[in-house]
């Protein structure tokens, strides 16, 4: 065979070769892919899309777990839509919690967070107190705050610590969960003892506010609350964006704290996550639960679309 | 890859559409198959309970008592607690692999309806177990459409306690059971000094057998014999609301909402006269209260001799695979051993009346309420709640709009009109349900 032959030969196998290591290589490396993704992917399916998508299913359905689903097309929705004693009241309840509850605790978060960010004695204590309400949470804390904010308004009646520190100061306390009025406040006050959570994302935030801009700022003759407002505010307004969203998201899904502190009459503090929970679990009807699931799911998504469409307007982005 | 997607989501809504389907009709065409597990014969029952530690001393301690009659059945008992019992229990007989034995109370409806349990009738036939020697409410609380469904194992009555030295202080008679409503009512006034927070009353309130234990001895009922109508709105029932309501807020004779203390129990602390509430109280004030005199008396009468049920029992699921084996169980713990054994505690009243009625009940111990008999007289005049498949929604209509009544002051009128418009809703999808 002459020589040049064999030398193309040669290197056309070497070529195929090449080829067919490369392939078995991208092989390997999408088997890895799958292999490696797998933990993720198969939790993912098994435990987020499969009951996502069965509760959308079970929305158009009536089940109460023991006899087969019966299809009933968008009745749940219809029935939700009129039902006013529970629905529409704990839609409500759970809207206040979110139009009162969320900027106060972005207020007060900010306040706190802004105090917690001079360069004082001992910074690193307050900073763990206000840390630590974030750390004890749950149920036991809240069944102390139901203690706390016993009214005890009758004459000879012992309060709660709290009514007792107003008493001193001749303030009668409310009745708090005793009253349909004070029942709901009573709920948003529990949260904000846990407000000084919020610093984790607070401080990195003032941190990293440019010092050359305050410094120019005070210069200018700006006073503290001109700095605040005019330089520090607007550099962390992607902070506050990002607090705002989950703030709203969270609200939405209040559900510890008006079921371990309800109010006389649980209508009164009950939330869209209480409702859902008792018709899938108390009740067992699983399509209607599902159908709230949805509503809920619905109601997120539209407030964090509109929320980051009106976002571009005031947030700023330093990259920008 | 968006095609792989398409996949995946079609074979995600197959495989929902065949779970769901799948669960249900396993459940509903269980129906006929007979037990295996000859008497005699070796056999191993699953048995579910709840409750805590208490509860399990004295399963194990029936199950003693047990092996050394039947030693060839095997008995797992299965300890459930209580908070997520009615979810596994509903679970398992869904998934059409139920425990052999389940402990069940008002929710034993919505499974008897469904058709998950077996008829117990034809045992109790067969065993010659007359149904006449248990409390006729523990019964009847457990039959559905006549049929018996379980057997009681424990059960009690809304009972009224009282603070005798309260009572001595204002040279009242104590409670009898003859007494009346009315009676009643002269005497928590007596008793009620808002200005030292004493009450002739400790809380009342939606809980139904709270509200139950007034309407129906006043005559009225929640719902009608049938239990398809709305009731609680007739003259007899709205009186008795009414009756609340004025206790609250016109007499003030029993604490409102803020009045109450959170951690403090107002019984025990010596700052009501009476309480109407559950026969536990009875161990508890044995054990806790030293510094009064107390005693307990059946609930007042009106119309009627009426206080409401508590109990639970045993069933057997049909698919059981070891029904005859899970009936000697069921037998010998709602039988005179198993009810002895209970009688021993003192607390709750055994169903099965020869027992109720010895001193292996009736003799209490140190310090007994001087009127412990009176828990006889009380399981007499019992009557069983009226459960339906939609109970535990009715109890919430009842919690809200007599919840408005009683903490909130609204008209009697009013908040009934709702709830009838509430409940004949929930009673129509029972009816839609039991079909």
């Amino acid at each position: 065979m002459p020589r040049f032959l064999h030398k193309t030969n040669d290197l056309e196998g070497s070529i195929m070769v090449k080829t067919r290591r490369a392939r078995s290589l991208a092989k390997r490396e999408s088997r890895n892919f799958w292999l490696y993704t797998s933990p993720w992917i198969i939790g993912f399916v098994a435990f987020t899309a499969f009951p996502f998508l069965s509760s959308f299913i079970l929305s158009f359905m009536q089940w109460d777990v023991l006899s087969p689903p019966k299809f009933v097309g968008i009745d749940n929705y219809v029935q939700l839509s009129q039902d006013k004693t529970y629905f529409w009241k704990d839609l409500n309840n759970t809207l206040y919690y979110a139009l009162i509850g969320v900027p106060l605790t972005i207020i007060l978060g900010l306040a706190v967070s802004v105090l917690l960010s001079k360069p004082i004695r001992g910074i690193n204590f307050y900073r763990i107190v206000f840390y630590l309400p974030a750390v004890f949470g749950g149920v036991a804390v809240l069944k102390l705050w139901t203690y706390l904010l016993s009214p005890g308004t009758g004459d000879g009646m012992n309060p709660g610590l709290i009514n007792a520190m107003l008493g001193w100061f001749g303030i009668q306390g409310p009745g708090w969960s005793q009253d349909p009025h004070w029942a709901k406040p009573a709920v948003l006050l529990v949260g904000l003892w846990g407000v000084g959570g919020s610093m984790m994302i607070w401080l990195p935030a003032l941190a990293s506010v440019p010092k050359d801009l305050l410094e120019a700022g005070e210069i200018d003759g700006a006073n503290r609350f001109q700095r605040f407002w005019r330089i520090t505010v607007p550099l962390i307004t992607p902070a506050i964006f990002f607090q705002l969203t989950m703030g709203i998201i969270g609200s939405f899904q209040i559900f510890m704290e008006p079921v371990i502190m309800p109010g006389s009459s649980k209508t009164w503090t009950d939330s869209l996550m209480v409702v859902l929970f008792d018709n899938a679990f108390r009740f067992y009807k699983m399509g209607y639960a599902s159908a709230i699931a949805w509503v809920i799911f619905i109601m997120i998504m539209l407030v964090t679309l509109v929320n980051l469409y009106f976002s571009r307007r005031w947030v700023y982005y330093e990259s920008k | 890859m968006k095609k792989s997607w398409r996949m995946l989501l079609a074979m995600l809504l197959v495989t929902a559409m065949m779970f769901s389907a799948g669960c249900g009709g396993s459940a509903d065409t269980g129906g006929g198959a007979d037990s295996g597990g000859e008497p005699g014969k070796a056999a191993e029952v699953s048995f579910s309970y709840w409750g805590g530690d208490f509860d399990k001393a004295r399963m194990e301690k029936i199950y003693e008592e047990f092996k050394k009659v039947h030693p060839e059945i095997k008995v797992n008992l299965i300890q459930i607690p209580s908070d997520g019992y009615e979810q596994k229990q509903l679970a398992t007989m869904a998934a059409g692999n139920p425990y052999d034995v389940v402990q069940l109370a008002e929710s034993f409806y919505s499974y008897a309806s469904k058709g998950t349990l077996e008829d117990l009738t034809p045992y109790l036939e067969r065993d010659g177990i007359d149904t006449s020697d248990y409390y006729d409410a523990a019964i009847r609380a457990y039959s559905y459409q006549d049929k018996v469904m379980a057997m009681p194992m424990r059960m009690g009555t809304m009972i009224l306690l009282y603070n005798k030295n309260l009572f001595d202080q204002h040279g009242l008679q104590y409670p009898s059971d003859e007494w009346t409503w009315d009676d009643f009512y002269a005497a928590a006034k007596t008793i009620t000094d808002p200005k030292n927070s004493i009450f002739g009353l400790g809380g009342v309130g939606s809980w139904w057998a709270s509200y139950q234990t007034w309407v129906y001895s006043y005559g009225g009922s929640l719902l009608s014999e049938d239990r398809t109508q709305f009731t609680l709105d007739s003259p007899e029932a709205k009186k008795a609301i009414q009756t609340i309501q004025d206790m609250i807020w016109k007499d003030n004779i029993a604490p409102q909402a803020s009045q109450l203390l959170q951690g403090v129990d107002m019984w025990t602390s010596g700052k009501v006269g009476m309480i109407i509430d559950g026969p536990w109280h009875i161990l508890s004030s044995q054990a806790n209260i030293k510094d009064f005199d107390w005693d307990i008396a059946p609930v007042p009468k009106g119309a009627k001799e009426a206080s409401p049920l508590f109990s639970n029992a045993f069933a057997i699921p049909k698919l059981s695979k070891n029904k005859e084996a899970a009936w000697e169980v069921v037998k010998f713990w709602t039988g005179e051993t198993g009810q002895k054994i209970l009688a021993a505690e003192h607390g709750e009243i055994p169903p099965l009346k020869s027992v109720a009625e010895s001193d292996a009940y009736l003799n209490i111990g140190d310090n007994p309420p001087a009127n412990f008999k009176s828990q006889l007289t009380s399981a007499q005049r019992a009557f069983a709640p009226q459960a339906t498949v939609k109970w535990d929604e009715i109890n919430r209509a009842a919690d809200t709009y007599l919840g408005q009544i009683f903490n909130e002051q609204r008209s009697v009128d009013d908040a009934l009109a709702e709830m009838k418009i509430e409940v004949d809703r929930l009673l129509e999808e029972a009816k839609q349900l039991e079909q």
